[in-house]
This record gives structure tokens, sequence and C-alpha cells, in this order.
């Protein structure tokens, strides 16, 4: 069954279907908040659960994202077709170090993440989400 | 809540960067021609937007006029931050994960709804074509305080979980 947002006029997605999306892809935006600025960073990532992953090493990124809680965002908007969709992760970032429990450890650092360029990027990052949200275009 | 956002000076965006900012720009840095040459190209953008505890990111339509970026909203999050006068994020990428490039725009600056009848009939006239149903026929204009720009390159050790 589709529920249609009666405000924006976008069908809403269940966590369940948020989830399966965010499976799907393997770059999403990252939206850091630095002294009230929002910053907002491309990064690859992949799923611990329903947990994003994603690798940087330490600077503006790292420091921003693990100080103040995140939103992360992946969709698929059709230019021609004007459909798509989009998922948002709202939560808070934490460096996985050897501090974690070993299980979470072990499981992160095997995760496919393969980071971009630009430094040693040996820092993982998981976004605990505290929400799943999302919003598909349908006419 | 704007908290200490709107306590913010003109300046704030150039004035007191962390000193952590410089570490990040690990990536070549765009120029602020090919930024703007970027902007220029691209109709899909997303914005971010700091409301209350928790951030927010939304994909947008998006034209620029004369140099900001205008995009078209109805009542809603994107509308609040203008009210607000907020400072957003805006963000524009072309990223391959195949191949492992690409590159990314950043526009940070103050949001406001436009309201004056010479500016909105400028942003009517703006190839903005909202994509999902509904009423949306407000603009929120994001003045381009800040633009920065990172092309994303192949990296030699890459791979993960090493």
């Amino acid at each position: 069954m589709k529920t249609i947002d009666a405000r924006s006029g976008l069908e809403r997605l269940t966590r369940e279907q948020c989830v399966a999306l965010l499976e799907t892809q393997e770059v999403g935006r990252l939206v850091a908040v630095d002294k009230g600025r929002p910053l907002i960073f491309p990064v690859n990532y992949a799923l611990d659960g329903e947990a994003v992953v994603f690798r940087t090493s330490p600077g503006l990124k790292l420091w921003a994202s693990t100080t103040a809680p995140v939103a992360f965002e992946v969709d698929e908007l059709d230019r021609t077709g004007q459909t798509g969709w989009s998922v948002i992760v709202q939560g808070v970032a934490q460096e996985v170090t050897a501090f974690d429990r070993s299980d979470v450890q072990a499981r992160v650092y095997g995760l496919p993440v393969h980071p971009w360029a630009g430094g040693d990027k040996s820092t993982f990052v998981r976004i605990a989400p505290r929400f799943i949200t999302g919003r598909r275009i349908c006419h | 809540m704007t908290t200490h956002v709107a306590d913010m000076g003109p300046s704030a965006l150039t004035a007191g960067q962390s000193p952590e900012e410089d570490e990040v720009m690990e990536l070549e840095s765009l120029s602020s021609e090919e930024c703007q040459n970027l902007l220029a190209l691209g109709t899909i953008g997303r914005v971010g937007i700091s409301v209350g505890a928790l951030p927010v990111v939304l994909p947008v339509n998006y034209a620029l006029l004369d140099g900001d970026v205008v995009i078209r909203t109805g009542a809603g999050t994107k509308l609040d931050a203008a009210l607000n006068h907020a400072v957003v994020a805006f963000e524009i990428d072309q990223v391959d994960p195949m191949y492992h490039q690409g590159w990314s725009v950043m526009v940070q600056g103050r949001a406001r709804e436009m309201a004056e009848p010479h500016e909105l009939e400028r942003a009517r006239a703006l190839p903005l074509r909202p994509w999902a149903p509904g009423s949306r026929d407000r603009f929120v204009r994001i003045s381009a305080e800040r633009v920065t720009g990172r092309r994303l390159v192949v990296s030699a050790n890459n791979g993960g979980g090493s």
C-alpha cells in the first residue's frame, strides 16, 4: 500500500524499502554541520546492517561529522522521466576504533568501502541511524 | 530553530575557518571559474539544511540567478530555512563509482524567500520545473557567499577492507 504525503504529494517509503534502496547504491552525500554551517560531501559507502559506513582521513569531514548529528542521503533521479527516489539517514556518526566491540570492528573493517583518493583514508566512520526516511516521486 | 547561525556576521562564512579546514583539501581544488561553469550546466543538486537537532539533505532542481542558486518549493523544510535566513549548503556533483572519479561543487550561504515582485518575476522566468506534484510556487534564493569545488581522482591504493 502506498502512503502519499499530503503536503508534498510524494510517496513515503517504509524503513524496509529505504534500506533496500540504500543497498542498491554506493555513493551518497553526507551533510555535517560545522559551527552551524552545513557542509555536503559526496562519499562512497557500504552498509553494516542499517548503519552507513564510509572512510575518511582526519580533517574537517571527520571532525564535523563526529561532533554533531549528521544526515546522509542517497537518491536516484531520472531527469528525463522526472521520476526518482531519495532516502535520508539521520543519526550520530562515530569513528570505529580499537575501543569498539571486536565483532563491530570485524564487520566494519571488512566492508567493501572504497574511498576517494587523497591521503590515507584509514578512518572508518559509522552512522548509527536514528531516522531512515524516504520519498518517491510518483505521478 | 536557528541557534547561533543567526548571530553570524556577514563575513562569518569566510572568517574564522576551522583549523581543520585545510586538511580536507587533499583533493584537487577547482578554480572559481570551473565551479561557476559546472554550476551553470547543472539542473539537479542537493540542499543541506541544519534545522534543530538533526540536519537534512534534499535533492532539488535549481537554476542560477546572478550567480546565486534558486530553488522552487512549497511549504516545508527548505522554505522554513529560508524564512529563518539560515546558512545552508547546496551541492552538485558527478561521481562515477566505477572509475572512482568525478567532481563536487558546494555553495554555502544564507537562504531567503524571494518576495519582491520584480525578483519573483525573474525567478518565474527561470527554467525551474519541480518534478513532484503539489503546489510549489515559492522561490528560495541561496546567496553564493562561498563556492568551493573539488575534483576526485583515482587513488593508487584504494582497495577496501585492507
